[in-house]
Formats: structure tokens, C-alpha cells, sequence
């Protein structure tokens, strides 16, 4: 079994992108569209790494990332998250930083750096 | 009851009614009547009276007759009352029978009862009164009567309590002794049911009783509580008896005994064994307290109890109140002191009686003085003192602020009664507390002491002994003491059983004893103990055992052998010592002198003993008031002296003296030892002296140096603003050519001069970094624009790549990061082959708070360095100053520098290389991360001073400026007037005051160095003339300490620009100060700069970036490519649509979304032209500019379709 990532992302493009270039390098892909969803879904499941869009519909990026921080079981909360933001709200890195995310790639995507971070969090 | 006679009054008035007149007539009737009769005439004469009196009487009838009724037969004393009455009768008052008291013949009195009948027949009328004798009637009753009342006295005065009551419980009669004991009245009690009366728990016990006995119709015995008038509990005990009449009970007697006393008295003294109990079984005095309290309580109110302990032999004039309950302190318990005084508990300790005290009496002792008031005012307060043995310890009280009749004398009695107890109590307490803390102070002494203590008994048996006792014979003996089992554990060694066999005797024959002892441990060591044996007396003088008390004075007893050895090795040095070591006294008489004395003044020790140490040497106002130094500081260090040789040489020493202490410890010697350092301080003022050459040869190096660059730095900046004016010029190919040349080797020697500056202010510890916010990536724009020429010259490609992760803005100071970079730069291009390469790759190797640890690595792929050479390579000064061919390029003065640089920038520098195969050398710096305010603060910043997009076009400010060397006015002049600037140029202060009154300038630069008058002070007169606009002025100067620049702007110029001027720096300073001054045309152009920066032309960009399609190969194939630009196109076109839709419901947020995703979209996969489109529109929506809006969303439709068009092939390339 590959590790299982989970992707959050409103844009189809980006989903589909990353996807396919994670399916490639074997990792387990589940998707998410917003971050209610995300919410929705990790705590029904484990997973190794969240990929996650900042600017969101109905639960942004930061707030999801704050609630799954806050999560009471360790496994969940310590999931490592990267953000991928084109940085609409202008948040600024330190923002990130205390939300509790743990890198993040700008936008427009870098997909050698996308493929290293993620291979990176998950070893 | 009275005897009837036979002539009843009833029948003569029957008699009346008929024939009344016959029966008158009739006086033999009369004569026959066993009854008394007189007949009265009109005035009281006897005209009549029948026989009987002869009997009852003893008068003769006719010595009666026409006599006084009243006069004869009545006593004198009634004779008035009796007239009276009988005449009434006569004058017709209706008659009744009245008793009357008659005299007899011999004096005695009778009493008669008479009836009177008024006889009118006859005229005058006449009174008949018949008599009968009721004396002894009278007498009968009257005893009856008396036996009656004494029966009722008895009632009354009983001591017992007796009340007839109905069977409804009301009363029909009480005695005197239940009115007064439950303080009713009788006409109280007559409205009163007993139900009223009784203590209500007793109740419906007491009806029950009453019940039953009214049932069985006997007598029971009675026990109940009353409440009296004031609610206090009466206790009663007695019978209950019924009366019955015809088999009914009609009413009940009781007859009770009050036994509240001896109730009261039973409690107390269960009370007075319970405090006793509580003595001994209450922990501490707090407990009993409480404990007695509580106790009290069950006997008397005691709401508001306090007990106060006061013994003037132990407690001065302290009172105590180790319990305080009252009403009025939330009866919360209390403990209190308080300095003794006036006050009522005082009053009564003093008094040393039991008081009972009501308001009135407290009130009285207040106004008489003898207490002072203190607290609230009790109704009613009880007091008794404590005594031990007729000593008053103190007192117990209670009091009441809301009934005066809570307490009574009995109480007083019972307060008084229970207070020995409490007394001794509280005594047996306290001194048992005593004895508990004096057992435990002694055991605490006992345990703690550092001395090993026992005991022994006359059988030599341990009876007690200390811990340090145990862990000593344990730890030194391996032995184990136990109370009585062993003989003494210490000292029971076999072979000094004898010493203390000798030794305990003495001991018990009443010896103290004080003796050293050597014992040898367990493992064979010795040790020293300090013994004391001393009996221990029993009170009758007998010694039953022996106390033990041992220090170990091993320690004390090697060091004292240890002393004699060091007295003997003391002496061997003081013998063979080469400095001088000596004794004195106070006075300065020498006592003692080390024999060094000959070899260092020339004396023997025989001749300086007892000579004063002043004759040795000489008195200098360092050395004043020395003894008095010695005393206070009781030492001195290093002293300096000077000594005089016997042969008058002065020889400089250096000397420690201190305090000699006696064995008192009081001082009484200075001892000393001196060191002879003529020549060592002959060789130090030499030393000294080269120093101060050195370093004064250092800062004239330093000031030649500072100087130096200065005055070069004016000519140069001479040279190298006419070269750039030159460059305007038209020339030809060669000219062109030979222009740059001079142009590159000015810049150099201009380089040259900045790295020795740059050396002088590190080295001057002047260098200052200046933080300002920098782009990354024009730092690395501006070195490949600064290295690309040499770099192509040698066919080497120059690339740098900058990880990602680095913020766009970071602050820190761009200068020195670009001259180290630069430094490492050149050295790589130095030593990298033609068609190498130099690779400078910039990463973030730590974020710790916003602060970024950021890491620049230029990797060449040049000849390599060996590795011993590799630590010399920062570390080179002395070399680049031998060897001057090399100052600058050469790996030396760079290298030091940057290191320099690093360490001040929080950084480091370094290399790894193989040779061969190249070198990397790194660098490290610390950045800081700008917050978001600051962020765009710094943007509008650099909009502001964006050197490319602001030009003077169109304007034409008038410019003064001020130099007083030709060239540089010349310069600046040339390039002002290129910019379109209308200049004036003067070569003064004084000058340019002149030409400001005459004419309103822009502008001013002002040279600061200038002869006659400065820059500054020019500056101040200016500013002092108030002209109408004061233009700015700004300073023109080769000074180029940061320093400076604060200096100048203090001294009031407005700013400050460096020589070597140059066009650029020039024209930016006018734009900067036109806008700060308020110029509109200047914003405006600003403002177009802005919008211009943010959008750019696009022109550049590529409808699809190839390489990114060529980075997605890596990751599928050509199938995956197609599926992601497709699922892009979709989504694209929907939202590009959705913009459109949107403009028209004005829904800009929506717009901003979608063009916010496809942005990141297009970007990400390289679809340049659309990216740039859509992210140029979201920066005018969210500036709120939707001036273009349509337009450029349409624009933005078409760049779609052309990327659309050429998709298929991009991708199929």
C-alpha cells in the first residue's frame, strides 16, 4: 500500500494534476473539494499528508488546518500539511507558520518541488 | 350554721300581716320566747324585755326598764354605731337583722343577732328587737374560718408549686409559690391554660399524663418542664391528683416540686467531670477550648463565650484570648492578644470575683471610670475568674446583647463552680504543651547535635544513646549499639575494656571526666575522640548511669601534627627565601626578617631587628596613612614600594601586607614580603613604551589610510562623472572602446578604495550594517548585470537559481551581501577555465521566528583548492599588506573582508574543494522576514524610489548648486541640465545665501567641505533668512560613514547624497524631494509608474512555456499531458465565462475568485499569457480600478482562444 495523501482543492485542474503526478509515484489519492470535506473525511480516516488549498469555498485552508490541529486523537492532528496557495488573502508566512502548516508551495505550482515536499513529509 | 331560735323574724312578720296588734298586745308571749326581747321607746328607753335576759344576760328585768338601751347593754365603743342604726330604724328604714355585741351583767360581751320590727300601732312608734345569742355561732364560724385560712396560708406558702386546674387545662386556683416561681399573677392565671405553660417538648407527654389520670381516676406521680414568664425552663416534679365527684372528675390538683435547681446542679457537676474528661483526652488547648464551649453550652446559653488568659507574672501586659465566640464576630471562634487595658475582662481579673454584670452596672463602672469601654454593650454579662491555687490565671465570660434575663446568680454559681475545672484544665494543659516542647527541644538537641551521645547504667549497659552515636559506632565499628542488650558499643573493643572499665568508675564514684582517646576503626584507620564523661544524678543524689559525650577531633589532631611538620618546612623556606619577608609591629619595629635581608639591602637581620621599618624606605604620598590601610582593609596587595639599600640605591618593590592575628584573634603584627622588581620594572617602562609607539604609528597608519581614501575619492569622482559625460558625447568606435577602458579602471581603483575603507571602519569597529528591505532576485540581477561581461569574455555561463522557498522581500543589508557575493564571485571567474561554469544557487537553511538563515553557495568548476590551503583562505591580512600586486582580486583582502562581513551580517563563510573538480564557496547571512504591513509599506516604498520608472520629463525644477571644487560642480551641473534642470551653480556658502534671496529654487546641493564657510553652517543662515520656500537642501559629500549621514541631517540638511555623484543618484534625489515638497506633477507620474510596474507589457511571456511541459513529461505521458491541459481548458473557459456573466450583476468577488484560480492555474501550467492577463486584472480589481474592466476581459477571452489554438501544437511538440 502506498501512502495515502489527501488532496483538498476547489480547482479540477490542480486536482487532477496532482493527482495523477502522486498516483504516478504510487501514493494513495483521496479527494477533497473544500475543507468541511477534509474535516468530514480525516476523521473517518488516517492519512500520511494533507495537500491543501488555502483559498477554499465553505471552511478556507487556515481555519481547517487550526481545526485539525486541534484534534484530540495524535494522529490526526500531527498529520503533516501543505499548503498551496496562490495567496489571495495575503497571509503572510508566519500566518502559515502558526496555523500549523508545515510548508507551502505558491502558486503557480511548482511540480518538482510539489513531488519533493510531498515524498519529503511522508518519509 | 347558725341555730334558728323559735320565734323566727319570717313568722312575727307573718304574724304582722294579721293580727299584729293582739300579737304586741301580747307581751306574755314574749315573756314565754326562749329569744331576747326589748321594746324600745321613741328614744331608745327600755320599755320592755322578757325573762331570758335574766338567764342570758344576768339583768333583773325591772333594773332594766326605762333605762338606756344603749347606754346599758353596749359596749362604748359601739354604742355610736348602734345608736345610729337604731334610730334609722325608728324613722322607718326598712330593719334587718344586724349582730350586735351586748354587755352582760358581769361584763362579758355577747353577740346577738337581732331582728328589728317597728311597732306604728302605738304613737310614738315602737322597736322591738329580738334577739338570739349567737355567740358562739359567731365563734364557730369564726374558728372555721381561721382553720380555713391557715389551711390556705399553708396552700399559699408551700414550697411546692400547686394549682388546681379544670379538666380543659384551664386554671381555677395557684398558689403564692407558683406565682412568684413562674411569675404570673393570679388574674394571669385565670386565662391561662396549662398548655400555655408547658416547655413544648414536654407537651404532649404531659397532657397525656394529666389524660390518664383523669381516666383512671388515681393519683399519679408528674414530671414536666414549664416555661415561666421570662421562657426560662422550670423543672418540675410532684403528683397529680383528681377530684371526683359523682364519678366524674371534675378538676385536678397537682402539687409539684421545682427541681430546676437541682437539675441545674446535677449538669454541673457532669459538666465538672466531663471538662475534667476532656482535659485529658483534648489534644491541645484549642480543642479543650471548644471541647468546654461546647460542653457549657449544654447548660447554659453560652452564645457568646470567651475565656481570657491573663497572669501577670508571665504576661506583662499582654491579655489573651485563646478563644472568642460572639455573636457580634459572626461567632466565628477567635483567637486574640491584646495589650492589657481598661476594659471589663481586666475589671473582673483584677477584681478576682464572679460578676454578674447587667447593662446599668457596666454602664456605672463606665461613668465612674474604672472601665473603659470596649466591644458592644452585653444586657447582661457573667464573669468568673480562673484561679489555680488561688492564683488568678484569667477568666471565663458570657455575655448577651438582647436579653437581660439570660443569666441569674444561679448561673453565676454554676460559672463559678465549673471554672476550678477549667482552670486547672487549661494549667494541666499549658504545662503539659511546656512539657511536650521542653521533651522535644531537649530530643531535638539530643538528635541534631554533632556530638555523639550516650548513656550507660552501672552494669555498663547502653540505656540511650543518639543517631550521630549509631551511624558513628556503625560506620567506624561495624557494630550495631542497642538500648541495654551490649555493653557500650563505642568503646567495647576488647582491648580498652579496662581504660573504660577505670575510666566508668571514676565516673560513677561522681568524677566528671574530659580525656582524648585514639581508637582504631573497623578497617584500621585511627580516629581521634573527644570524650566527656559525666554522671547523672538522681534526685536523691544517687548516680544511676553516666552520660557520654564524644567529638571527633581526628581531623583537629592531624592537623595539629600536620602544623608541627609545616612549622618545621615554614622554617626551611623563611631560611632559604629570596624575596624579603618581615614582621613588625604598629609602631613599624621590626620583629622579624627573613635572612634575605643582606643579599637584597645590604644589613644583616641582626641589625634591622628592632630598628623601624621607615628608615627602609621612602615615604611617598602613595604610601600615606599605610598602618591605617593595613587595619582597614586588612590587606594590601601589589603595594609599591621603594627601598632604600644600605649603599642609598632606591630599589622598586612590590609588596603583599596583611594583619598578624594573636590567638584571640586581635591583630597584633604586620607581616610582609617584598619583591625586589627594579629590573623587571626597568623592562616594563620599556615595554611601555613600545606601545604607545606601536600604537600610535597604528593610528597615524589608520589616519594616512582614512585620509588617503578621502582624498582620492574626490579626483575619482572627478574622473568618473566626466567619463560618464563623455559617454554622452558622440565618439567614435575606439573612443567608445577606450572610454569603457578608463571607465572599468576607475570603477576598480574605486572598488579598491571602498575595500579599504571598508577595512578601516571593520577594524574601527565603525561598521554598521544598513537593513533595507531587498529583493532577492534584483541582488541577483544586479551581479550577473556586474559580472556577465567578464564572464562572457571568458565563455564561462553565469547562472544563479533561488529556491522558492525564499520570500519575494527579505530585510537585510543588500550592499555587503552583494560585496560578498561579489568577492566570491570574482574569485570563481578568476579561477574557473574558459567555457566552465559558475553556479550560484540561494536557499533558506533555517526559519527560527521571522528571522530566515539564508545560505548562498557559488560553486565553480574551476582548478580547485587544496585542502591545507583552505584554512588560510579567510585568514590572510599580513599577506594581501606584503604583497601590493595582490590587493584586490586576489583571494586575500576579499576573503577577509566577507568573513568580516558574515560574522557582522549573524553569518558565516566557507569552502569545500577538491582540486580538480572545483570549489563551492558559501555564505551565510541572517534576514528577516517583513510582516504584512511592513510588506507593503516596503512596496509603496519602492514604487516611490523606482529608479526606472519615474523620469523628470516635463519638468523643469531650478537648481542651485554649491561646490567649491570646479570639477565637481562641473559634473553635477552637466548631469542636471541632460535631465532637463534649470541649474545655478556657485562655488560658496556665502554665494548661495546671496542668490536664495534673489531667486526661489527647487532644490539645493550643497558641498559640506568648503573653505571660509561649510556646508552646514551655510545651511543654518539659509534656514535663518525664513524665506518665503526654503528649498530642500541636500548634502554633497565623499564622507561615507553611515554616521554621517544622522550628523548631517541633525545639523538641519534635509538629505544627503555620496560622492562620486552620478547621474542616476542625482536625479532620483530631485524626484524624491519634488515629491516630498508637494509637486502634483510628480505624483501623477508616480501614480502611472505604479500601474505601469504591476502590469508590464506581457510581451515577453509565451502563450504555452515549453520547459513545463517538459517538467509534467517527467511525471506521465503524453496522454496525462493532454488530460491536464484539457481539464485546464474547461475549467478556464467556465470561469473566464463566469467573469463575464459576472461584470454584469457587478459581482466583483466572484470575478476575483475565478480569475484568482485561473491564475494560479495558467501559471502552474505555464500558460503565460493568460496568467499574466487574468493576474493583471485582479491587481485593478482589488485597487478598486474597474475602469478597463470589460476591455480586458476581453482581451483576456481572446489570449484564452489563442492559447487555445495553439495547444495541440505545443503539446504535440
Amino acid at each position: 500500500m502506498g501512502k495515502k495523501v489527501l488532496i483538498a482543492e476547489d480547482s479540477s485542474v490542480i486536482q487532477n494534476l496532482t493527482r495523477k503526478i502522486l498516483e504516478q509515484l504510487r501514493f494513495e489519492i483521496t479527494m477533497v473539494k473544500n475543507g468541511q470535506q477534509v474535516i468530514d473525511k480525516i476523521k473517518v480516516e488516517d492519512f500520511d499528508l494533507i495537500l491543501m488549498d488555502i483559498n477554499m469555498p465553505v471552511l478556507d485552508g487556515i481555519d481547517c488546518t487550526q481545526q485539525i490541529r486541534a484534534m484530540n486523537d495524535q494522529k490526526k492532528s500531527r498529520v503533516p500539511i501543505l499548503a498551496i496557495t496562490g495567496n489571495a488573502k495575503n497571509y503572510s508566512l508566519e500566518e502559515f507558520k502558526e496555523a500549523g502548516i508545515n510548508e507551502y508551495l505558491p502558486k503557480p505550482l511548482d511540480f518538482d518541488n510539489l513531488v519533493k515536499m510531498v515524498i519529503r513529509y511522508t518519509s | 350554721m347558725l341555730q334558728r331560735s323559735t320565734i323566727s323574724p319570717d313568722r312575727i312578720k307573718k304574724d304582722n300581716n294579721g293580727k299584729q296588734s293582739a300579737v304586741f298586745a301580747n307581751r306574755s308571749l314574749f315573756d314565754q320566747s326562749s329569744a331576747c326581747v326589748f321594746i324600745l321607746d321613741d328614744e331608745l328607753r327600755i320599755k320592755y324585755c322578757n325573762p331570758v335576759i335574766k338567764t342570758s344576760l344576768g339583768y333583773d328585768r325591772r333594773q332594766l326598764l326605762a333605762s338606756r338601751f344603749i347606754d346599758n347593754l353596749i359596749p362604748a365603743i359601739k354604742r355610736n354605731k348602734i345608736s345610729k342604726t337604731l334610730n334609722q330604724y325608728m324613722a322607718g328604714k326598712v330593719p334587718q337583722c344586724f349582730n350586735c355585741e351586748i354587755l352582760t351583767k358581769t361584763g362579758k360581751v355577747r353577740i346577738y343577732n337581732f331582728q328589728p320590727i317597728l311597732n306604728q300601732d302605738i304613737a310614738p312608734s315602737e322597736l322591738i328587737l329580738i334577739g338570739n345569742d349567737v355567740t358562739s355561732e359567731i365563734n364557730r364560724v369564726k374558728s372555721i374560718k381561721k382553720s380555713n385560712d391557715r389551711l390556705l396560708d399553708i396552700f399559699d406558702d408551700a414550697y411546692d408549686l400547686i394549682q388546681i386546674i379544670k379538666t380543659d387545662g384551664s386554671f381555677l386556683m395557684v398558689n403564692n409559690t407558683w406565682k412568684e416561681r413562674l411569675g404570673y399573677t393570679s388574674q394571669q392565671s385565670v386565662h391561662m391554660n396549662i398548655r400555655d405553660l408547658i416547655f413544648p417538648p414536654f407537651l404532649e407527654k404531659t397532657i397525656q399524663t394529666i389524660q390518664e389520670v383523669g381516666k383512671r381516676g388515681k393519683t399519679e406521680k408528674f414530671e414536666t418542664i414549664f416555661l415561666d414568664i421570662n421562657k426560662q425552663k422550670v423543672f418540675l416534679t410532684g403528683t397529680i391528683h383528681p377530684k371526683i365527684v359523682r364519678n366524674k372528675v371534675i378538676e385536678f390538683r397537682c402539687v409539684l416540686r421545682d427541681v430546676t435547681e437541682k437539675i441545674k446542679a446535677e449538669k454541673a457537676k457532669d459538666l465538672y467531670y466531663r471538662i475534667a474528661n476532656h482535659t485529658i483526652q483534648s489534644a491541645d488547648l484549642p480543642t479543650l477550648f471548644s471541647k468546654i464551649h461546647s460542653e457549657l453550652m449544654k447548660v447554659i446559653d453560652a452564645d457568646n463565650f470567651y475565656i481570657a488568659l491573663y497572669d501577670k507574672d508571665k504576661d506583662q501586659d499582654t491579655i489573651k484570648f485563646p478563644y472568642f465566640i460572639d455573636e457580634s464576630h459572626d461567632n466565628e471562634v477567635k483567637y486574640a492578644d491584646r495589650k492589657i487595658s481598661k476594659g471589663l475582662t481586666e475589671y473582673a481579673i483584677f477584681l478576682a470575683k464572679p460578676l454578674l454584670l447587667y447593662q446599668k452596672d457596666i454602664e456605672k463602672l463606665i461613668a465612674e471610670g474604672k472601665i473603659s469601654p470596649i466591644g458592644a454593650m452585653p444586657q447582661v454579662w457573667l464573669g468568673t475568674p480562673l484561679k489555680v491555687d488561688e492564683h488568678i490565671i484569667g477568666i471565663i465570660a458570657v455575655q448577651s446583647y438582647s436579653d437581660k434575663s439570660k443569666y441569674s446568680l444561679k448561673d453565676l454559681e454554676l460559672l463559678d463552680f465549673i471554672s476550678g475545672q477549667i482552670a486547672l484544665a487549661i494549667d494541666i494543659k499549658e504545662t503539659e504543651e511546656k512539657l511536650n516542647s521542653q521533651t522535644a527541644r531537649l530530643n531535638a538537641i539530643f538528635e541534631s547535635s554533632s556530638h555523639l551521645i550516650w548513656s550507660i547504667n552501672r552494669k555498663q549497659e547502653l540505656t540511650s544513646f543518639n543517631r550521630n552515636y549509631f551511624e558513628a559506632i556503625f560506620k567506624e565499628f561495624n557494630l550495631k549499639p542497642d538500648v541495654s542488650y551490649e555493653k557500650d558499643g563505642a568503646l567495647i573493643i576488647e582491648k580498652y575494656d579496662d581504660f573504660w572499665n577505670r575510666k566508668y568508675k571514676e565516673a560513677f564514684q561522681g568524677n566528671q571526666l574530659h580525656f582524648e582517646i585514639k581508637l582504631k576503626k573497623d578497617n584500621g584507620d585511627e580516629v581521634w575522640k573527644d570524650i566527656f564523661l559525666n554522671p547523672i544524678y538522681q534526685p536523691d543524689n544517687t548516680i544511676e548511669e553516666v552520660s557520654g559525650i564524644a567529638t571527633d577531633v581526628t581531623e583537629k589532631k592531624l592537623s595539629e601534627i600536620a602544623v608541627l611538620d609545616s612549622e618545621e618546612k615554614f622554617r626551611t623556606i623563611f631560611e632559604s627565601i629570596q624575596d624579603l619577608y618581615f614582621r613588625c609591629d604598629f609602631d613599624g619595629s621590626l620583629k622579624m626578617i627573613s635572612p634575605s635581608v643582606h643579599e637584597i639591602l645590604g644589613y644583616t637581620a641582626e641589625e634591622v631587628i628592632n630598628t623601624s621599618i621607615t628608615k627602609y624606605y621612602l615615604f611617598k604620598a602613595a604610601n600615606k596613612n599605610l598602618v591605617y590601610r593595613i587595619n582597614k582593609n586588612k590587606r594590601i596587595k601589589n603595594l609599591e614600594i621603594s627601598l632604600i639599600h644600605q649603599n642609598k640605591k632606591i630599589l622598586q618593590c612590590i609588596c603583599n601586607v596583611r594583619l598578624v592575628y594573636d590567638k584571640s584573634g586581635k591583630p597584633y603584627q604586620i607581616e610582609g614580603i617584598v619583591r625586589d622588581i627594579t629590573q623587571l620594572k626597568l623592562a616594563n617602562l620599556e615595554l611601555i613604551k613600545a606601545k604607545e609607539l606601536a600604537l600610535k604609528s597604528l593610528k597615524v597608519k589608520e589616519q594616512f589610510l582614512a585620509n588617503m581614501s578621502h582624498e582620492i575619492r574626490t579626483p575619482m569622482n572627478g574622473i568618473i562623472g566626466m567619463i560618464d559625460l563623455i559617454a554622452d558625447t558622440p565618439l567614435n568606435k575606439e573612443q567608445t572602446k577606450y572610454i569603457k577602458t578608463i571607465k572599468k579602471s576607475s570603477e576598480t581603483l574605486l572598488h579598491i578604495l571602498n575595500d579599504i575603507l571598508d577595512l578601516s571602519k571593520i577594524e574601527a569597529g565603525k561598521m554598521e550594517l544598513r537593513e533595507t528591505p531587498v529583493r532577492i532576485t534584483e541582488v541577483m540581477e544586479k551581479l550577473t548585470a556586474l559580472f556577465s561581461q567578464q564572464a562572457l569574455s571568458k565563455d564561462i555561463s553565469l547562472n544563479y537559481h533561488i529556491s522558492k522557498q525564499i520570500p519575494k522581500v527579505i530585510i537585510c543589508d543588500e550592499t555587503r551581501i552583494l560585496q560578498v557575493l561579489a568577492n566570491l564571485t570574482s574569485n570563481s571567474l578568476k579561477f574557473t577555465p574558459n567555457e566552465g561554469s559558475i553556479d550560484i544557487g540561494v536557499k533558506a537553511e533555517r526559519l527560527e521566528d521571522n528571522m530566515l538563515m539564508m545560505r548562498i553557495e557559488v560553486h565553480d568548476s574551476g582548478i580547485g583548492i587544496a585542502g591545507e590551503n583552505l584554512d588560510k583562505l579567510f585568514t590572510s591580512f599580513t599577506q594581501v599588506d606584503n604583497s601590493p600586486s595582490k590587493l584586490y582580486g586576489g583571494t586575500g583582502l576579499g576573503l577577509a573582508i566577507s568573513k568580516e562581513l558574515c560574522t557582522l551580517m549573524s553569518g558565516d563563510i566557507g569552502v569545500y574543494s577538491k582540486p580538480g573538480l572545483g570549489s563551492t564557496f558559501w555564505f551565510t547571512f541572517t534576514a528577516r522576514i517583513p510582516g504584512a504591513t511592513e510588506l507593503k509599506q516596503i512596496q509603496f516604498e519602492e514604487l516611490l524610489h523606482n529608479e526606472n520608472y519615474i523620469s523628470l520629463s516635463g519638468m523643469n525644477p531650478d537648481v542651485l548648486i554649491v561646490d567649491d571644487n570646479s570639477i565637481n560642480r562641473d559634473v553635477a551641473a552637466e548631469i542636471l541640465r541632460k535631465a532637463g534642470c534649470q541649474v545655478k551653480v556657485v562655488d560658496s556658502g556665502l554665494s548661495a545665501i546671496e542668490h536664495v534671496k534673489e531667486k526661489d529654487f527647487d532644490i539645493i546641493f550643497m558641498d559640506i567641505q568648503m573653505p571660509e564657510m561649510d556646508g552646514i553652517e551655510a545651511t543654518k543662515i539659509i534656514r535663518s533668512l525664513h524665506l518665503k520656500k526654503t528649498p530642500p537642501i541636500i548634502a554633497m559629500t565623499a564622507y561615507s560613514l553611515e554616521g554621517d549621514k544622522n550628523k548631517y541631517l541633525l545639523e538641519g540638511l534635509d538629505d544627503y547624497v555620496s560622492k562620486p555623484l552620478r547621474a542616476s543618484k542625482l536625479i532620483h534625489k530631485i524626484k524624491i524631494w519634488l515629491l516630498k515638497t508637494g509637486n502634483p506633477d510628480i505624483l501623477r507620474i508616480n501614480h502611472n509608474a505604479e500601474i505601469e510596474l504591476n502590469s508590464g507589457n506581457g510581451d515577453h511571456l509565451k502563450v504555452v512555456n515549453s520547459e513545463v511541459v517538459d517538467q509534467l513529461r517527467k511525471y506521465g505521458n503524453e496522454d496525462f499531458i493532454k488530460s491536464v491541459f484539457r481539464g485546464f481548458m474547461d475549467e478556464a473557459q467556465a470561469q473566464i465565462k463566469q467573469c463575464a456573466d459576472s461584470v454584469k450583476n457587478d459581482d466583483y468577488k466572484k470575478i476575483l475568485d475565478n480569475l484568482h484560480t485561473l491564475k494560479g492555474n495558467a501559471g502552474t501550467l505555464g500558460v503565460e499569457k493568460v496568467a499574466h492577463m487574468a493576474s493583471r486584472i485582479e491587481a485593478n480589481l482589488r485597487n478598486q480600478d474597474r475602469a478597463n474592466l470589460e476591455k480586458d476581459l476581453k482581451i483576456l477571452g481572446a489570449t484564452f482562444l489563442e492559447f487555445e489554438s495553439q495547444l495541440t501544437d505545443i503539446i504535440n511538440n
